[in-house]
């Protein structure tokens, strides 16, 4: 005997000494009734036990979820994939902004046609009302003496001068040089003469002969 | 083969006999040698008479059903133990997840001890039939691993090697879990011991 059972002595002889439990006495006739049910469980057929209904229903229920699984469920993707070997994605949102640049330009295009348009009214109202100006001219100066005459024009052209340069400060600010070269040829230099002044024949007479006075001493000298 | 002759065989004898011609007589002596044997081991491990006696017949139909499994070079009796000691080992978690049983902190506040049947216990002494009572409580509150080394040593009187076949373990720890399960026991049974 060991240290150790020495030590559990005591406890070690009552565990020997505990009653000895015996197996009931239908113990062997419950034991064959068992064993021979389970041989005739076991004498089912394979193909009995799958085509039961009880166990073909959830059988084909899972048949065709599987399939269901199968199609919907890209089988491919499961492969490791190498990123080394792959494209670079392309970046949608660098794709949109390309098309907004695209439809920008486009617009951008529609609204400087308009605004080419609007120019195009406005140059010609523009003519409209220097040729009226042009007319009120001659008409100040048949009516009026030259000092009164003067101060009206100098106004005139000052205002004149006023609204070409914010026009072309606008122009200038929104409208290309081409659209600017486009709208020039229109504007005649003999129009923006504000100083041009109508005569009558007499008048002209004066003053042709005032010319040739004036000129034939330089004529003279140059013979 | 006659009856005289087959009981007269070792156990290994009978089950192979049993495996080869499938002769009933070879199993039925196996289970009259066994039966008692393993209805106390599991018993004890158990702590219920009616669970012990299913486990160890669904033990025996195990060997009925499993019979070519069985190797001549082991022992038929570590061979029987070892498949009632896993059926008894899983009965005992099944209920213990059910909480059937009703054990309370034993030596502590609570000692409340149930009795149960005693029509198969041979014993009229009530104080020895008590102080069993106890020791199989106890028995029941070690550790499942403790507990079944220390009844195939103690109560069964098995073998160091034996026991360590039907577990699959080594010796040294068949050693180990029984020491360490008496001195569990030992704690649990203080009260009695100090008497």
């Amino acid at each position: 005997m060991t240290d150790e059972e020495k030590k559990h002595e005591k406890l070690i002889s009552n565990l020997k000494n505990l009653p000895k439990v015996n197996a009931p006495q239908n113990f062997e006739s419950n034991l064959w009734r068992k064993i021979n049910l389970s041989k005739k469980s076991k004498q089912e057929s394979f193909w009995d036990k799958l085509l039961s209904p009880g166990k073909l229903i959830p059988a084909g229920v899972a048949v065709v979820a599987a399939i269901i699984i199968f199609f919907v469920i890209d089988i491919k993707s499961n492969q490791p994939e190498d990123p080394f070997s792959l494209q670079p994605r392309m970046r949608e949102d660098i794709v949109t902004v390309e098309k907004f640049e695209e439809k920008s330009s486009a617009s951008l295009k529609k609204l400087v046609k308009k605004k080419d348009a609007k120019k195009e009214l406005e140059l010609n109202k523009l003519e409209g009302q220097l040729k009226s100006k042009d007319s009120d001219n001659e008409l100040m100066l048949s009516k009026e003496s030259s000092g009164f005459r003067d101060e009206v024009i100098a106004e005139d052209s000052k205002q004149d001068s006023l609204k070409t340069q914010q026009q072309s400060a606008t122009m200038g600010r929104t409208i290309s040089p081409t659209i600017e070269a486009a709208a020039v040829p229109e504007l005649k230099k003999d129009n923006l003469n504000f100083m041009q002044i109508n005569l009558s024949a007499k008048e002209k007479q004066e003053v042709e002969r005032l010319k040739q006075q004036v000129q034939a001493p330089e004529k003279a000298k140059s013979e | 083969m006659t009856d005289r002759i087959l009981v007269d065989l070792t156990d290994e004898e009978l089950i192979i006999e049993f495996q080869k011609n499938g002769n009933e007589k070879a199993f039925e002596i196996l289970i009259q040698r066994f039966k008692n044997q393993l209805i106390n081991y599991v018993y004890r491990f158990l702590g219920d008479y009616d669970s012990c006696v299913d486990v160890v017949q669904e033990a025996f139909i195990k060997v009925y059903r499993y019979k070519d499994n069985y190797s001549s070079v082991a022992k038929f009796s570590t061979w029987v133990y070892t498949i009632a000691g896993n059926l008894a080992r899983t009965e005992y978690k099944r209920k213990r997840r059910r909480n059937l049983f009703s054990i309370n902190s034993y030596g502590e506040e609570n000692k409340t001890y149930e009795i149960p049947d005693e029509s198969f216990r041979p014993d009229v002494a009530v104080d020895a039939n008590i102080k069993r009572e106890i020791i199989q409580k106890a028995l029941l509150k070690i550790r499942d691993s403790y507990r079944e080394a220390v009844i195939l040593r103690d109560v069964q009187e098995l073998s160091y090697e034996e026991i360590a076949e039907i577990l699959g373990i080594e010796v040294g720890t068949v050693k180990s879990r029984i020491n360490r399960g008496r001195a569990e026991l030992q704690k649990y049974l203080k009260d009695i011991y100090n008497d």
